[in-house]
């Protein structure tokens, strides 16, 4: 039987707006298996990133049941909200995020170091993704595609059970997108890593296991009919 | 108007930053106008003055003959410029001088009363009498007051007791004989005279001119300092806002309007922020001048003799002068702006470049600096070679902060400390303007405070050395000081008296004060030498003379050397035995034994020293007595305390002003900053660092990068008190200090340091914001 990694239920999370609240999810049900990539779609303003910031446990939600690893997220305190984002959840962003004060490969010792693992191999991490040329040099002198596998590096190095991606080849041209997401996939199935990718690239989406979209709060599988 | 409109939008968006841009103008715009609005009024009263104090001459008969007319006349012919004064003396204390309008021009210290010569040219019909009120009074008892009903005009600058009016208003009142007609002459002395004449000298006049130049260069000096820091706090904020205005530049650039009308347009706004902002600065200039304007003319009156400052420049004058210079200070803070810029600067990229060449501009200038301080004596210079110092070590300290921090980040073995290290060492290099103006700032207050305190420490010691006696006594006319001297010691109560005569001398052909007093007198043993031979109180009676350390220093005097002193018709030679320190005013002194004093000494008078039996601490009220002045030790004390205070207001006004600007801007940009690097601390929260240890962590580092550079700023302000003790005082008023350190300011000072930091990191509350994740 496939392990749950992830199991969301009835989520539901609102903004305030004034005097309102905004409704971003409600009734929102997930199942994401170990080992598994899915890709959530969606319009923008859809919910997608508060999605993840809910999974990795940046928000908190308003109500249903969130659970990682049988773990309820919603009962956790911050501080064991902070110790799985530092040890088990890597999230990757649109822009890489990469700490811009810290070179390439102490980005990566630093996320490694956090995660409780020895700051050993930092270069093979780098020579895995093809950037170790870029070890010495800061975020800023990097090309986004570079950027963007620097942030892979550092995320994969931190050796997390749970990969968060957020558009992470939003800023990318088409060939450096592609040769992003190749090394993406080859490393996530490479070590049984479970990823849960947010984007708009239906055809980045095409490659995970799974495409959800995001509508009206909550998700639904995606109707790969031409009229959508 | 669309131009303008985009021009504007930068402001509206961020009004913060043109709020920082018109406080800094107006700040420097300020103490830059009240520093020259006083300089200024200092100046002219030094011009004016300068002409009063020139030595001046008095011609006599060889034959003894008391002068008439006719010698005037005779004076006159053979091309001398003489000026009569003829002075009659109508009570004890009230005397008479009338002076010749016609040729009063001669002596142009007589020019300073240009208003009343010229009412006596224009209105000869009316001619008053001018004087103090109190003059006026006296004249109005005398019996002949109702005879001759002069109208009575008050002129305060006068000297008590003397009135002043046309010589043949005098002439009349005059019997004959009672009149004394004098016939003066400015300096420098004709070679030639008619026969059976001769010149006594009637004042040697006194050399202030250099010493009030170099006291005004050293208070424009520190306005320059406040300009420098304003500049660097300018040109910060410009920086800061540069990305965002360098793509507002360039679409408008790409929408078709050319780099001539940006630039043109970025001109406009430099003048739109330097004019109001440079009238409000002048108005509150003058304000700030018109509030230490007393002190600051008590200042220069104790120090140079100076009556009064001088009239005031009017605002549109010192207008023309600031804006000029806010312009010039914008300008600076927006070239990048018309330059136009890289395409491809980042800020990071270009903060790490600029780092660097300022590393090397800041050890080159600290070099050269300190290599010329070493070499130079002469006041400007030592104040251009200060500023490469201040200047480079300031640029070098911000970039030493983040060298430091680079080191310890290497050598950091957890994560989080390395992150910090690695992001205090980024914000060095953002904030390096703002952290060099404050470095400044930092080390003038620190450099000032231990001139200031090392000063009033050595002030007040010399003061208790010297102030031996229980009463001083100012007779308040010159007196016999053998006479009064011995009416004194009949006194009941007084065990000990001393006359101290002072008057003018010329050492080495060059004018001086002189004191003469009995070196025998058991009040003077508080005395202490900076350079001596064994006894030199002993050797004063024989052939030997003290000099003060200013006249040691501006003549190169020690002890062992004869020097030639010239008192009246009297010329001695002595050996100087003694350099004694003198502080609270530049001239230079001789100290001589009293019985060497000729009876004709320029400037002669005299005051009295008491001792009295101990339990007693006043004179019985005596007749003759009751003009002067008695004063006790404890009041004497205490009113130069006042005079020390009042001296150094205006510096320690500037620098907590300088301080103020420097910690209130670096708390704003900081707050910028910091607000700007949230996104670094989303990320930590976002890589597991919980949001409380992320805020602690902004405070942390808040308060660590200001005090660490507090820290840092320190040795540099020691290095300033030095060259203000050792270099510029010498210079300036001709005394040296002792280098005094204060580690109870410094702690004062890391703490407000860390108080900026800490309110800065506090202000900004929680670091962690999730909407920038996104699109950073």
């Amino acid at each position: 039987m496939r392990e749950i990694l992830i199991q969301a239920e009835a989520i539901a999370k609102s903004y305030p707006s004034g005097r309102e609240s905004i409704r971003v999810l409600h009734g929102l049900d997930l199942t994401l298996y170990r080992g598994e990539a899915v890709a959530v779609v969606g319009p923008s303003g859809s919910g997608k990133s508060t999605l993840l910031n809910l999974l990795n446990g940046l928000l908190r939600p308003d109500g249903g049941r969130l659970q990682l690893l049988g773990v309820d997220l919603t009962q956790l305190r911050e501080r064991d909200l902070a110790d799985l984002r530092r040890r088990r959840i890597a999230t990757l962003f649109q822009d890489g995020n990469l700490i811009p004060t810290l070179s390439v490969a102490r980005n990566l010792v630093f996320r490694r170091t956090l995660a409780g693992h020895d700051s050993a191999g930092a270069k093979a991490w780098l020579e895995a993704l093809d950037i170790a040329a870029t070890a010495d040099r800061y975020p800023d002198q990097l090309s986004g595609g570079q950027r963007q596998r620097a942030a892979l590096a550092c995320a994969l190095a931190m050796e997390p059970e749970l990969i968060l991606a957020d558009e992470p080849t939003g800023s990318l041209d088409i060939h450096n997108a592609e040769r992003v997401m190749q090394l993406f996939f080859d490393r996530i199935g490479a070590r049984g890593l479970t990823a849960l990718v947010v984007t708009h690239n239906l055809h980045l989406a095409r490659r995970c296991d799974r495409v959800l979209e995001l509508v009206d709060g909550a998700l639904q599988p995606w109707d790969w009919s031409p009229s959508s | 108007m669309g131009l303008v409109a985009v021009f504007l939008s930068q402001y509206r968006r961020y009004p913060g930053q043109l709020l920082g841009l018109l406080s800094i103008l107006v700040c420097a715009g300020a103490l830059w106008s009240g520093i020259q609005t006083l300089t200024g009024r200092a100046g002219a009263s030094f011009e004016a003055s300068n002409a009063a104090l020139e030595p001046r001459f008095e011609v006599v008969r060889q034959d003894g003959a008391a002068l008439r007319v006719s010698d005037f006349a005779r004076l006159r012919r053979a091309g001398l410029c003489v000026t009569p004064q003829l002075h009659l003396s109508l009570s004890d204390r009230l005397e008479l001088l009338g002076i010749d309008p016609l040729s009063a021009g001669c002596l142009r210290g007589t020019m300073q009363r240009s208003s009343l010569v010229t009412h006596l040219l224009e209105t000869p019909e009316r001619i008053p009498l001018w004087g103090t009120s109190e003059s006026l009074a006296q004249w109005r008892a005398l019996p002949r007051a109702a005879a001759d009903a002069y109208p009575l005009e008050p002129a305060e600058d006068l000297p008590q007791g003397l009135l002043l009016t046309d010589i043949s208003e005098v002439a009349r009142l005059a019997d004959e004989g009672e009149g004394r007609l004098r016939l003066l002459l400015p300096g420098p002395a004709p070679s030639v005279l008619p026969s059976g004449y001769e010149l006594v000298v009637e004042d040697y006049g006194v050399e202030p001119g250099s010493l009030v130049e170099s006291f005004l260069f050293s208070l424009e000096a520190l306005g320059w300092l406040a300009l420098l820091v304003a500049a660097l706090l300018l040109r910060s904020v410009y920086l800061l806002g540069l990305e965002q205005r360098r793509r507002s530049l360039r679409l408008l650039h790409r929408l078709g309007v050319e780099r001539r009308r940006i630039r043109l347009a970025l001109l406009i706004e430099a003048l739109l922020l330097a004019l109001p902002a440079g009238a409000l600065g002048v108005w509150l200039g003058s304000a700030l001048a018109l509030a230490l304007a007393e002190g600051f003319g008590n200042t220069l009156a104790g120090l140079f003799s100076l009556e009064a400052l001088g009239r005031n420049l009017s605002m549109a004058q010192i207008g023309l002068q600031v804006v000029p210079v806010l312009l010039l200070l914008v300008g600076w803070a927006g070239v990048d702006l018309m330059r136009g810029g890289s395409e491809t600067d980042t800020e990071a990229a270009s903060a790490r470049a600029g780092a660097a060449r300022s590393g090397w501009v800041g050890a080159g200038l600290l070099l050269v600096g300190v290599i010329g301080l070493s070499m130079v004596d002469q006041l400007r210079s030592i104040f251009l070679m200060t500023g490469f110092c201040l200047l480079g070590a300031g640029l070098l300290v911000p970039i030493g902060l983040g060298w430091g921090l680079g080191r310890l980040q290497r050598r950091c073995t957890a994560p989080l400390p390395e992150w910090s290290c690695a992001e205090l060492s980024a914000l060095c290099r953002l904030l390096r303007l703002p952290l060099l103006a404050l470095t400044l700032a930092i080390a003038s207050s620190i450099g000032v405070q231990a001139m200031v305190g090392g000063f009033e420490a050595t002030f007040t010691r010399w003061l208790e050395q010297r102030l031996q006696g229980d009463l001083y006594l100012d007779p308040g006319r010159p007196v016999s000081a053998e006479t009064w001297r011995q009416r004194l010691a009949q006194m009941p109560g007084v065990v000990e008296v001393l006359p101290m005569t002072r008057g003018q001398a010329l050492v080495e052909g060059r004018p001086s004060d002189l004191l003469a007093v009995d070196p025998a007198s058991p009040l003077l043993s508080g005395w202490r030498f900076l350079q001596a031979e064994p006894e030199p109180w002993r050797g004063l009676d024989g052939d030997g003379v003290l000099v003060n350390e200013q006249l040691a220093r501006r003549q190169g005097l020690e002890p062992g050397e004869w020097i030639e002193i010239r008192l009246g018709d009297k010329r001695v030679r002595r050996r100087v035995l003694a350099v004694y320190a003198d502080y609270g005013r530049p001239a230079g002194e001789v100290v001589l034994p009293l019985g060497l004093l000729p009876d004709a000494l320029p400037g002669r008078y005299t005051t009295f020293v008491l001792g009295l039996v101990d339990g007693r601490d006043a004179l019985p009220a005596l007749p003759w007595l009751e003009a002067g002045r008695l004063q006790d030790r404890p009041t004497l004390l205490q009113r130069a305390q006042a005079v020390f205070e009042r001296t150094f207001q205006l510096t320690r006004t500037l620098n907590l002003l300088t301080l103020l600007l420097a910690g209130t801007v670096l708390a704003l940009m900081g707050l910028r900053l910091f607000r700007l690097r949230r996104p670094h601390y989303t990320l930590l929260h976002v890589a597991g660092i919980e949001r409380w240890a992320l805020r602690v962590r902004l405070v942390v580092h808040a308060v660590l990068l200001t005090l660490v550079l507090g820290v840092l700023a320190t040795p540099l302000g020691i290095g300033l008190s030095w060259v203000l003790v050792a270099k510029v005082n010498p210079a300036a008023f001709g005394w040296s200090l002792p280098l005094q350190l204060n580690p109870g300011y410094w702690l004062q000072v890391w703490l407000a340091c860390a108080l900026i930091g800490a309110l800065v990191g506090a202000a900004l509350g929680d670091p962690v914001r999730l909407e920038t994740l996104k699109n950073e």
